[in-house]
């Protein structure tokens, strides 16, 4: 049996919904193969059971909404909420390497649109570093990181932007003449178990970058870079986790999001890039499955 | 722009001698856009600084802006700090850009100094949001894309070759049971857009305008590189509007 997976988030409330798109394709057949798609979602340091969906065909689109796949959604739910997605085919031979998952988060003036991440594997307890990706401030677009921790352990996350602010001088004056650098670390943030968090960019660093004036005012940005490792406070602890770790895999991610300045709307939202490397590869059978809740709830929602 | 940017701009003509400024060095990134101007949406080009930046340097960046035709009409060379966020904006270099299926669009090539990176920015009004980068289909590969039919709402196929010859790509609409395509040939270089609601129109109907959720699937049959990528357009007023892709 052959799967592949996801993470992504989504947002419940009365402002906005989710949909989730699935696109299941193979580079290797084109005959319409029937797929299992399952689902966990995962919120406020507690993951649900998995909902698995029959019906599903390669090769053909499909989507569904993400209160239809949990109930507890309709009544709406605060901050973003961690999804889990994953395909699985009984052909043996089918690669399933080709298929996607997009997100939709829809409200009445806008719809935000994203591809779904690869989950990071990590290797002992190096944190993992995305590539640099822009967050702005103007009088258009707010920017914030979601930072998604779908295991049982605390993950740590450090976001680093690439722009520096010229240091200052022992008198207090900026030394650009010298230009050199300094580093303004916008946050370091513990993130629990099973849990999504989405955290804007502090106003105050902004305000410490030089600003670019263009037709429609002032524009303060930076690439950043968001680097994720897992905590242990002890080698006990360190054992308990690699060994974890091994078995389930880990579904940690980040995505940036735009967001309007005055309605807050998500406007974009661009997943953080990590090194291939990094990034959890197809698996097959033996590799997978240990890590799932027993009592799984069937449904078939397709 | 920052004041600290040096920014030239040589209609095509003249540009034959500047090719070769600082980004032609094999370690540097090309990145290709769909970029517009007014009526429909204003592009911005934003230049990242590199991540592991602890020093000011200068860096280059070499444009290369192409009609739907696939004819060059400018090419800028940028030399710009590598510790800072540059915003360029587009519709300066679209002047000369012809009006093709009502739209001035074009194709912008970015080529960078290591370690910069580039993203585009739509804006509409009061409105921004980020032009994701386009979906490279080689030959024989296809992508799918969501699209939302609803009354406030277009849907624009958006299809840049960024090879020397011409590509055709196969453009195939899943609603229901019914697949309808329709087979566009885009010139080099060139652009082309697929208005979905307009050039379906015989299979959406008067379906385009009650809200449904159909498939796009984007197939590239001959040619050696094209980007795709679809742009919504949202108006929940008639003094607003709102455009988005697939990041």
């Amino acid at each position: 049996m052959q799967s592949s997976r996801w993470l992504t988030f989504g947002f419940c409330n009365s402002v906005s919904d989710s949909l989730l798109h699935l696109f299941p394709s193979s580079v290797t057949a084109t005959a319409p193969y029937p797929i299992t798609t399952k689902f966990r979602m995962f919120h406020g340091g507690e993951q649900s059971r998995i909902v698995t969906v029959e019906g599903m065909r390669l090769g053909q689109p499909d989507g569904v909404r993400l209160s239809d796949l949990f109930s507890s959604l309709r009544e709406g739910s605060v901050g973003p909420i961690g999804v889990e997605v994953s395909f699985h085919t009984l052909q043996p031979r089918l690669e399933l390497g080709g298929s996607r998952c997009v997100v939709e988060i829809a409200s009445r003036s806008a719809s935000s649109r994203f591809s779904a991440a690869y989950p990071l594997r990590f290797a002992g307890f190096d944190p993992l570093k995305s590539y640099g990706r822009v967050v702005l401030k103007d009088a258009l677009t707010k920017s914030s990181v979601v930072l998604l921790n779908g295991t049982p352990d605390t993950i740590e996350a450090s976001v680093l932007p690439s722009v520096r602010a010229p240091s200052q001088n022992v008198s207090g004056q900026n030394d650009t003449e010298t230009s050199h650098l300094e580093v303004l670390p916008f946050f370091v943030e513990q993130v629990g178990p099973f849990s999504a968090v989405e955290i804007p960019f502090p106003d105050d660093i902004f305000q410490k970058m030089r600003a670019t004036e263009c037709s429609w005012g002032l524009v303060r940005g930076a690439s950043v870079e968001v680097s994720l490792k897992r905590s242990a406070i002890n080698d006990s602890a360190r054992s308990k986790i690699s060994k974890r770790t091994e078995i389930e895999g880990s579904m940690c991610g980040s995505f940036l999001v735009h967001r309007d300045a005055n309605t807050h709307v998500p406007m974009s939202i661009i997943p953080a890039d990590y090194p291939l490397s990094v990034l959890e590869p197809v698996k097959d059978a033996e590799q997978e499955g240990e890590g799932e809740p027993e009592d799984q709830l069937e449904e078939d929602v397709g | 722009m920052a004041d600290n940017e040096q920014v030239v701009s040589k209609q095509a003509e003249e540009r034959a001698e500047e090719r070769s400024v600082g980004v032609s060095d094999a370690a540097a990134g090309t990145t290709h856009f769909w970029i517009s101007t007014y009526p429909l949406v204003q592009s911005k080009l934003l230049l990242v600084p590199p991540q592991d930046c602890s020093a000011t340097y200068p860096s280059r960046a070499s444009l290369r802006i192409f009609d739907a035709d696939g004819e060059i009409i400018n090419e800028v060379q940028l030399v710009f700090e590598s510790s800072e966020l540059s915003v360029l904006e587009m519709e300066q270099y679209l002047e000369g850009c012809k009006l093709v299926q009502g739209m001035k669009q074009a194709h912008l090539e970015v080529a960078t100094s290591p370690g910069i990176t580039s993203a585009v920015r739509l804006i509409a009004g009061e409105a921004s949001s980020f032009s994701a980068p386009l979906i490279e289909l080689a030959k024989d590969d296809f992508h799918f894309l969501p699209v939302s039919f609803s009354e406030n709402r277009s849907n624009f196929a958006l299809l840049v070759n960024f090879g020397e010859t011409e590509a055709e790509v196969k453009c195939r609409l899943y609603r229901d049971k019914r697949k309808p395509e329709e087979l566009v040939r885009i010139p080099p270089h060139g652009t082309r857009v697929v208005a979905l609601e307009v050039d379906f129109v015989e299979h959406a109907g008067s379906v385009a305008h009650q809200a449904s959720q159909v498939y796009l699937r984007i197939g590239l049959r001959s040619g050696s590189r094209v980007g795709v990528q679809v742009l919504e357009q949202t108006q929940p007023s008639p003094r607003s509007q709102f455009y988005s892709t697939v990041s």
